[in-house]
């Protein structure tokens, strides 16, 4: 084999398989969440409770004007929604929105603070008002069906809720059609405080 | 695309017939390569020296479905190509070993949504998109039997190419091990196993 055959035979692997200058970007199209955009009632679906046997449906009402929210969970002694035992209302104010951001999950998220305005418990029939006053539930004895009650800062059964002017954190997940969010899921809170994960049901508007 | 189809083909058969008619030897086969099938056509100009040109198409769906997230895409691949090779038939264990360059014309993309299967929303997409003008250099192994058959294989390496990535994030945002899996399918080597006759 002549020299400058290998020559050209290792110039030839030489610049075999340079392959391709790689550029590349990225472009975030996500929404970018202001009050604006949550402004409204978003509705989760009916949900099955823990208890399996009763129901749930959780709704959130942003007022962008006011930067305040109230999030209303509504259990019903039946599976599908209906014939409501008592209202869960969760109100805070001061929302301030934080910027984008994303969970470890890479799930494009942002996080917001508020201020907790009060927690109320509405019980919609005598007898659980009753029951409520019987047992001296969170502590107290003024239950009244269709009359809400404050439990801020109080303990009922395990719960130990947030006290009026606490520090309220969360996170909001709006899709690119804005056309559902997700909150944060707030068992799982991560060292800053906000919650870590993102809870998978949505609620729509 | 048109106008590369005819380049490709005037490279073929029209330029060999009036500037290099002395051997008077054309080839013309089929071939499977990683960058897709193909159909290749040859002269050959001297006992060393061979011009070809080839069309390699390729189409790839691109589907996966998770459990709340799926891919839906597609990568397309065209390729027109121009070579030159050369024969180094003095090596005394084997004949028909060759290196050759050339010329590609690709039009490469690829498309992919990434869709949220409960809503239909859009979570992210992906497209890549390659440089369409490219040198390729390869090295291989021709052999034509008396009866006209033909075989080669070839490994090509791509030269001066360029690839660019657009990730859009929508719901979810590409972390770095997604996108180098993703940036380290250039596609710079093609491996390309021929069949043809010789006429």
């Amino acid at each position: 084999m002549k020299s400058y055959h290998i020559i050209i035979v290792l110039i030839m692997l030489i610049i075999s398989g340079c392959g391709n200058e790689v550029s590349t970007s990225t472009k975030d199209e996500s929404a970018t969440i202001t009050m604006a955009y949550l402004d409204g009632t978003w509705t989760r679906e009916c949900e099955l409770t823990d208890k399996s046997s009763t129901s749930a449906k959780v709704a959130i009402n942003f007022s962008g004007s006011s930067d305040n929210a109230t999030k209303t969970t509504t259990f019903y002694t039946g599976t599908i929604c209906y014939n409501t035992n008592y209202i869960l209302r969760e109100k805070i104010n001061n929302i301030t929105i934080g910027s984008k951001t994303a969970t470890a999950a890479n799930l494009i998220i942002t996080k917001y603070t508020a201020v907790t305005l009060d927690i109320t418990i509405e019980p919609k029939s005598t007898a659980l008002a009753t029951s409520l006053n019987d047992a001296s539930f969170c502590g107290l004895t003024s239950w009244s069906s269709g009359s809400e009650t404050s439990i801020a800062g109080k303990t009922c059964s395990s719960t130990t809720y947030s006290s009026v002017n606490d520090g309220f954190r969360d996170l909001v997940q709006m899709n690119s059609e804005r056309t559902y969010i997700r909150t944060g899921n707030t068992s799982e809170l991560g060292s800053d405080g906000y919650p870590s994960t993102v809870y998978y049901n949505k609620y729509f508007k | 695309m048109k106008i590369q189809l005819y380049l490709v083909l005037i490279f073929l058969f029209v330029l060999p017939s009036f500037s290099f008619a002395k051997y008077n030897t054309f080839e013309g086969g089929v071939f499977t390569s990683s960058w897709g099938i193909g159909l290749q056509g040859s002269y050959l100009y001297s006992n060393e020296i061979l011009f070809g040109g080839d069309i390699i198409s390729a189409t790839r769906s691109i589907k996966s479905s998770g459990t709340y997230v799926s891919v839906d895409g597609e990568i397309t691949v065209k390729t027109y190509e121009g070579f030159a090779r050369y024969y180094f038939r003095d090596i005394e264990y084997t004949d028909g070993f060759f290196g050759q360059g050339g010329f590609a014309i690709r039009s490469w993309k690829m498309n992919a949504d990434y869709v949220e299967n409960s809503t239909a929303s859009k979570v992210g997409s992906i497209k890549m998109e390659w440089s369409p003008y490219v040198l390729v250099t390869g090295l291989g192994w021709h052999k034509i039997w008396d009866n006209g058959v033909s075989f080669s294989s070839s490994m090509n390496g791509v030269w001066g190419g360029k690839m660019n990535v657009d990730y859009e994030e929508n719901l979810y945002q590409f972390d770095s091990n997604t996108k180098t899996e993703l940036e380290e399918l250039d596609y710079p080597l093609n491996f390309v196993i021929y069949l043809g006759y010789s006429f």
